[in-house]
């Protein structure tokens, strides 16, 4: 299917590699910057991550301006404004961020501000608002899953208001993605399965979104093909370090993928679950997307179907009739969920994530409000997410 | 030898119908959605969920004519005109080029499509945007007529045929041309 119109932009250089973060001072001497403020949180630093990047930068001449280990699981405005102000203060004149959404996302959030002057992000906030590019930043992503390394937009608590902000703008993608294999290499099982179906639903989303077209389609197919191989190769052996530039590679082909082709109702029940339920990010998101694949299949049945062959391979493709394919999809993530349960405990189901079901309502309710339903091929109405998320109580066998 | 002499500036042209119905479809949009606040619960439900004093701003970009909405203390709309301060409003909607908000405006083109088609960008807090669209889309459902408003949007809003016909009636013909 080719859209009337689409727009599609993807300017990021990847660099993927066993050790790819030793490309880091090459790359930022070619973007003519010689002096970096690394941001990165407390977890990554323990884990020796942050090291491995400053190690990178041995026998070059290039000055660190400064490492900033500190950044909580949720970025927040305040911190965004303090980490510019000594961005300017070190005269840096680059950011790199070691980690996951959060720091990633803190990034976003400063470079905004050191590119474009100001004290406080929220004077940014908006829709393809910023005008111009950015200085150079580069993405080293500590995770397998947001994909923020590759998407154009960036979430950012306003602790004063109590709301996250929203700000996008293809100027917030980095100059460079750096996947290196070692850097996800000490996730644990359960936290790898999590992220990677996160992945996943980014890319199945991107594929059935109003807003899909032939190039996000092609980011989708390879991004749930190296899921669908790679993830429970990766959770039975986590020093796989071919799985895990797999799976790297796969969430930032799936960012990609939905950053040109927003994502839909799975997102915007798992984001509604993580906020009233208090669940994992992609915990949530995965207990979501067979179900959210289901109900989309009444509008995007072909679509749905389709995802079969990446997701389960050529020979399962082949012997499911056309007719059942749609079905046979949610049921090979059903078979995956059911797989990672096994060997991980990952919750498949909101009563196995510890859920109250008196929170079904609001959790419907919030559901319908995220931006993420706008994209959805489905409208999202109450009722709809009502059953949906009743459904999401009790798990439907494969 | 190229000399800039033989290379003057190129002003862009006008297009002064498309204007002129994007202008007037603003008005009618902006009426329409203050008297459709005062009588249609679907509207009110939404509306009540946004801030107190919340202004909405719709601008086709540059200069080719906006709308502004605010929300008052009872949960209604009230409309503000073409020409309110920009700065002074909550959010934003800036319809980028005069094509774009000509298909938008006069339902070639649906709410959700324009998103996806990158039509509109928008300034300020974005948390009321589905609440926003769905409000859009049900206003759509009042001023155009059934097979065209469901070309526009995934579902349209449950709307009673004595309701829409009633308020649709209304909006046309005291809420549009008299603000009442």
């Amino acid at each position: 299917m080719l859209p009337d119109y689409y727009e599609f932009s993807f300017p990021v250089k990847i660099i993927s590699g066993m050790k790819a973060v030793n490309q880091l001072p090459g790359e930022m001497m070619a973007a003519n910057a010689r002096r970096p403020l690394i941001i990165t949180d407390q977890g990554v630093a323990k884990a020796g991550l942050a090291q491995l990047v400053l190690d990178a930068f041995a026998e070059t001449d290039l000055t660190i301006g400064g490492l900033y280990d500190q950044v909580p699981p949720e970025s927040s405005t305040l911190l965004v404004n303090e980490l510019a102000q000594l961005y300017r203060d070190k005269k840096c004149d680059c950011l790199v961020a070691v980690g996951g959404g959060s720091v990633i996302d803190t990034g976003k959030g400063v470079n905004i501000l050191v590119t474009h002057g100001g004290n406080d992000v929220r004077d940014y906030r908006g829709a393809e608002m910023l005008k111009g590019p950015l200085n150079p930043m580069f993405v080293i992503p500590t995770t397998s899953g947001t994909g923020s390394e590759a998407t154009n937009s960036a979430v950012i608590a306003d602790p004063e208001k109590g709301v996250k902000m929203l700000f996008v703008s293809e100027f917030l993608l980095p100059r460079a993605a750096i996947l290196d294999a070692r850097l996800t290499l000490t996730l644990p099982p359960k936290l790898t399965a999590a992220t990677a179906l996160d992945a996943l639903a980014h890319a199945m989303e991107a594929y059935l979104s109003i807003q899909k077209n032939p190039m996000s389609d092609a980011y989708t197919w390879q991004a749930v093909k190296l899921i669908g191989e790679y993830l429970p190769r990766v959770v039975r052996q986590p020093d796989d370090k071919e799985g895990r530039l797999a799976l790297a590679n796969a969430s930032t082909m799936a960012g990609t993928a939905f950053s040109n082709s927003m994502v839909g109702c799975v997102h915007s029940l798992g984001h509604a679950a993580g906020a009233v339920g208090h669940i994992p990010h992609g915990v949530a998101i995965g207990i979501f997307l067979p179900i959210g694949l289901a109900f989309n299949s009444q509008r995007r049945e072909s679509m749905v179907a389709e995802l079969l062959l990446p997701l389960a391979g050529p020979e399962v493709y082949s012997n499911t009739p056309a007719p059942k394919r749609a079905a046979r999809t949610v049921k090979a993530v059903r078979d995956l969920m059911d797989e990672l349960h096994t060997l991980t405990g990952l919750p498949r189901t909101l009563s196995e994530a510890g859920v109250d079901r008196e929170k079904a309502e609001a959790i419907a309710a919030l559901a319908i409000n995220d931006g993420s339903a706008m994209m959805n091929p489905v409208e999202l109405t109450l009722d709809d997410a009502r059953k949906l998320v009743e459904q999401a109580f009790e798990w439907q066998a494969a | 030898m190229i000399s800039k002499e033989n290379y003057p500036d190129i002003q862009p042209g006008k297009k002064p119908v498309k204007r002129a119905v994007n202008k007037t479809f603003l008005f009618v949009l902006g009426r329409a959605l203050q008297s459709l606040s005062k009588h249609d619960p679907l509207i009110q439900h939404e509306v009540q969920s946004w801030p107190e004093n919340f202004t909405l701003m719709m601008k086709v970009r540059p200069n080719g004519g906006s709308v502004a909405l605010t929300r008052t203390d009872g949960g209604r709309l009230i409309y503000r005109g073409a020409s309110f301060d920009e700065a002074k409003a909550d959010v934003v909607i800036f319809l980028k080029d005069v094509e774009g908000a000509f298909d938008l405006l006069t339902g070639q083109l649906g709410i959700d499509m324009g998103y996806a088609r990158h039509c509109m960008c928008a300034r300020g807090d974005l948390s009321n945007t589905v609440s926003v669209v769905r409000v859009l889309n049900i206003t759509q459902a009042y001023l155009f007529p059934r097979l065209l408003a469901r070309r526009l949007m995934k579902r349209l809003p449950p709307i009673p045929w004595g309701r829409r016909w009633g308020l649709r009636l209304k909006a046309y013909l005291l809420g549009i041309p008299f603000g009442i």
